[in-house]
């Protein structure tokens, strides 16, 4: 599907990105993954041909992209914005204009959309009259009135209410299902990881982790252990020589040092505290991600 | 470049900003601004009084007092009948000054002149206000003593009142204008000039509504970053020339509109113009120009992220416009001077230049030529420069460019 090879990019002299490659399946959620500043946005500018790359490749299904093949591709940015002053369906109607839909054809898509999102009412508002998250919604549907192949969210989620969020994800499940591919970027790891089938971790413009999910959690992180007490947590202190611990009021997050068993470690914990629960887990993509991006800068101050 | 999308960009630019408040207000407030601009000055200036205005005198060969006063008296009436100016005399003793100026100050007198014994030979006498900008009195007063100068001299040597009379009656002039073709038409004086100026003028009011509105869509576009959704479904070109055919059709409405008002109102207007028959050469250059000027605004106001920015960058190039404006009386007085000639021919002036020197007096053939070839292959040349200044500018955010990065933006072959 979509291909990027060797992306080099400097703005001055940071290297905003600094040999970048992945391979998109078809039909796959695909998420691109890093802290803010890492390079994504530039990664999906740069696939989109809005800015040129120093060096390096994007190739679709095999072939450059071409000025046809963008209107089969749609782009959700990170910052969103609409024309303030113009009406909804106006502003969809254009934006469906620019993909090479016809006016009567786009109103009508449009309108099936609103009223899919419960936003029939507002319609005929102008966009400035909108809440923040009927705005996200309205640029969504523009995202969608082409009927895209190809589609790529950045933080499609940031700052919409639970109950929208659930909305948008059910809408790309449903683009999922419909056989579209799609590119997720976040900096939100729980959100990736209910969504994504494969990721790609950047970090100051390197990737540093690529593949599918199940994949990087089995090889990056051990499972850790949960476990939840009541008593006085400073007793725990005791058992810092026998695992590494994060350790709050009435809960701690921890891995067993080598050659400790858990069972050991839990006999030890029940002579301290109370504990109401003790379960091991896989570790989370957002514990892989902090690892990996900590790991990252701690080897680039180890080269230089 | 798919011209479908540069119009489907074009249609969007017009019909909104078409639609918006500000502009149908401008498209009705402007022409009534000009109005008022245009016509009231000259209504109050010729307007008549309605009082007798009271003049002093100081007048020390004892003559002339009575000869101004008898012949503003004649001249110049109130529209009830009553003589214009009341003449009042100061006897020229020592404090006369000190008096006058007492009653000025007081608003007995509006003001008053002084007239000494030697006035025959150094022609020369004061004038003397709290106001000395009031040119209505001030040539009437001029003209009546130098009449009256006259009359004295002819009549001491001996030449009769009658004859006196018949010298001294004005002449009028009729102003015959010559075209190219050798065609003679009557015009009034000046009319080339005014036509000159209400050229520049259109062209301004295109360029510069257009133009800002071209700056302030990128700037909207860049602030809420459309820009980036817009470039991942078109290319910059595409978006460059929608929006220059979609408001340049903007301010073709605004025009056509004024014009309907102008034909509706100014029907006296366009008998007192003579519309020279060279005037298609207007429009090359009024289309050229609208281009070229368009390209500069892309330049300038592409790499611009604030509206604060915009309005700077656009109000530079608006002062370019309005250059030929200063140097107006000069063209009016010598249009083939060799200077003016260079002047024209460098392409930031050619489009003003020509819509004023046409209709003065046609330039050479070879100069409209010479002219628009210029202008053409600067107009093209600014158009590509402006488009990768574009394609670059739309992206930048924060810190503006400086001449030199321009520059290598314009450069740059992508």
């Amino acid at each position: 599907m979509l291909s990027v090879n060797e992306l080099r990019k400097s703005y001055g002299s940071t290297k905003a990105l600094d040999g970048v490659s992945f391979d998109m399946k078809p039909g796959e959620i695909f998420g691109l993954l890093g802290p803010n500043g890492a390079g994504k946005t530039t990664t999906i500018r740069i696939s989109l041909g809005i800015i040129e790359p120093d060096s390096g490749t994007v190739l679709f299904g095999g072939k450059p992209l071409t000025i046809e093949m963008k209107d089969s591709l749609a782009y959700l940015p990170e910052e969103r914005g609409l024309y303030r002053k113009s009406k909804v369906i106006d502003v969809l109607i254009y934006f469906g204009g620019l993909r090479n839909i016809p006016p009567v054809e786009a109103r009508e898509r449009a309108t099936r959309w609103l009223k899919k999102l419960e936003l029939s009412a507002v319609s005929n508002r102008k966009v400035d009259e909108l809440s923040k998250g009927m705005q996200q919604k309205v640029q969504f549907i523009s995202c969608l009135l082409h009927e895209p192949e190809l589609l790529i969210l950045d933080e499609p989620f940031s700052g919409l209410d639970p109950v929208n969020q659930i909305v948008m994800k059910d809408i790309i499940r449903e683009m999922k299902s419909q056989g579209k591919t799609i590119i997720f970027s976040t900096h939100q790891m729980e959100q990736a990881e209910k969504l994504c089938d494969r990721i790609c971790l950047i970090n100051e413009g390197k990737v540093i982790l690529y593949g599918s999910l199940g994949e990087i959690k089995r090889n990056h992180g051990d499972d850790a252990i949960h476990m939840e007490f009541e008593g006085d947590s400073s007793n725990l202190k005791e058992l810092e020589n026998m695992a590494t611990m994060e350790v709050y009021e009435n809960y701690a997050e921890l891995r067993t040092k080598e050659g400790i068993s858990r069972q050991e470690f839990l006999r030890k914990a029940i002579s301290l505290v109370d504990v109401t629960k003790f379960s091991v887990e896989e570790a989370s993509l957002n514990s892989i991600f902090i690892e990996a991006v900590r790991g990252g800068k701690n080897g680039g101050r180890d080269v230089a | 470049m798919s011209l479908k999308k540069a119009l489907v960009v074009a249609r969007w630019e017009f019909v909104e900003k078409v639609k918006t408040k500000a502009f149908i207000i401008s498209l009705v407030l402007m022409p009534v601004f000009i109005m008022v601009m245009a016509v009231v000055p000259s209504l109050l200036m010729n307007k008549p009084d309605t009082t007798a205005v009271n003049i002093g005198i100081i007048d020390e060969t004892g003559k002339i007092a009575a000869q101004l006063s008898e012949s503003l008296g004649e001249k110049y009436k109130l529209p009830d009948g009553l003589p214009n100016y009341n003449v009042v005399t100061i006897s020229p003793v020592d404090s006369a000054r000190e008096e006058a100026n007492r009653m000025v100050l007081q608003k007995v007198i509006s003001s008053y002149v002084v007239i000494d014994t030697g006035l025959i030979n150094s022609r020369k006498f004061e004038y003397v206000s709290e106001n000395v900008s009031n040119f209505k009195d001030i040539s009437r007063l001029q003209s009546a003593v130098k009449d009256i100068l006259m009359t004295n001299e002819l009549e001491q040597r001996g030449v009769s009142p009658k004859i006196v009379e018949e010298v001294t009656k004005p002449v009028e002039m009729e102003t015959v204008k010559l075209s190219k073709g050798g065609k003679e038409e009557k015009a009034h004086a000046g009319s080339g000039f005014i036509l000159g100026y209400i050229f520049i003028i259109i062209l301004a009011v295109f360029v510069l509504t257009s133009g800002q509105l071209l700056v302030r869509s990128v700037v909207e576009e860049k602030s809420n970053r459309i820009v980036e959704v817009l470039l991942s479904s078109t290319t910059a070109d595409e978006i460059m020339t929608g929006k220059i055919l979609g408001l340049s059709l903007l301010g073709l409405t605004q025009l056509a509109v004024w014009g309907l008002i102008a034909f509706a109102f100014g029907g006296q207007m366009a008998a007192f113009v003579t519309v020279p028959g060279s005037i298609w050469w207007e429009g090359v250059f009024f289309i050229l120009g609208f281009l070229f000027y368009s390209s500069i605004f892309v330049m300038a106001g592409a790499p611009v992220t604030t509206e604060q920015e915009a309005q700077q960058a656009t109000s530079y190039v608006s002062m370019l416009l309005f250059l030929p404006i200063i140097l107006a009386t000069l063209v009016a007085q010598n249009p083939s001077a060799s200077y003016i000639k260079i002047l024209t021919l460098i392409p930031l002036l050619t489009p003003t230049m020509m819509a004023f020197r046409i209709p003065i007096q046609t330039p050479d053939l070879w100069e409209l030529v010479t002219g628009s070839v210029i202008l053409l292959a600067s107009t093209y040349f600014c158009m590509i420069a402006a488009g990768r200044i574009f394609k670059i500018g739309i992206l930048v955010y924060g810190k503006r460019p400086t001449l030199k990065e321009l520059f290598r933006w314009a450069t740059r072959r992508s």
